[in-house]
């Protein structure tokens, strides 16, 4: 029976992220396989020590955005059995923390793999969130390029 | 025409503002003459060659009109994840 996971479903969270929680939600006795994919915080780049990172959203668009990511994905794969949720933090995240999970659940193994990496790839590439590393002695926005 | 716009993380840090106003735009006016005009009446805000124009809660394709009452969104290049 269809249900909002097979649409995929998608959180803006400003509490630490769960990803065991988060795979279990997913999770259906039709389905073999389940991909769960977890970003987190470096504690170096750009050669700096990152302190914290802050993460901002244009959340009014995240859903809609986020609803056309998962549209994308299905329609890669149109007759696979998918159940997908992507939680992504917001505001300040410490290092080492998780600030994104994608999980995916399938009947079988390639279709979750190549839906879990579709789903990160993509959210990467057009999901309205900016991640502002914040060191010792200065701050940076990832990707600005102005 | 008047127009405003919401910013977003470096560019709402550059602006020193959270929303942008313009005025006496023409109708008709494309995201691309948008974002010249912007330039120009902005040049804080530095390039806009690799920022993105959103109507509402959908990025606007290239060439897209923009209208009264629209509601627009800069968006510096997106780093989630």
């Amino acid at each position: 029976m269809a249900d909002d996971y097979e649409k995929g479903v998608f959180e803006l969270v400003r509490a630490p992220l769960e990803p065991a929680a988060l795979q279990a939600r997913v999770a259906h006795p039709s389905c073999g396989a389940c991909a769960c994919f977890t970003g987190s915080t470096r504690e170096q780049n750009r050669g700096q020590r990152v302190v914290r990172l802050e993460y901002e959203a244009f959340e009014k668009m995240t859903g809609p955005e986020m609803e056309r990511i998962f549209e994308r994905c299905r329609a890669e794969q149109p007759a696979a059995r998918l159940r997908m949720l992507v939680a992504h933090r917001i505001g300040v995240v410490e290092v080492g923390e998780p600030s994104v999970v994608v999980a995916v659940a399938s009947p079988h193994r390639a279709e979750a793999f190549a839906a879990c990496r579709f789903l990160i790839d993509e959210l990467k590439r057009t999901l309205p969130v900016w991640k502002k590393e914040i060191y010792a002695d200065g701050a940076h926005w990832i990707g600005d390029r102005s | 025409m008047d127009l405003s716009l919401q910013l977003f993380a470096a560019l709402r840090e550059r602006a020193g503002r959270p929303e942008l106003r313009l005025s006496g735009l023409a109708e008709g006016l494309t995201v691309e003459d948008l974002k010249r005009a912007l330039e120009r009446a902005h040049p804080e805000l530095g390039s806009l060659a690799h920022v993105a124009v959103v109507v509402g809660t959908s990025y606007a394709r290239a060439g897209q009109k923009i209208g009264p009452g629209d509601e627009l969104a800069l968006l510096p290049p997106v780093s989630g994840g």
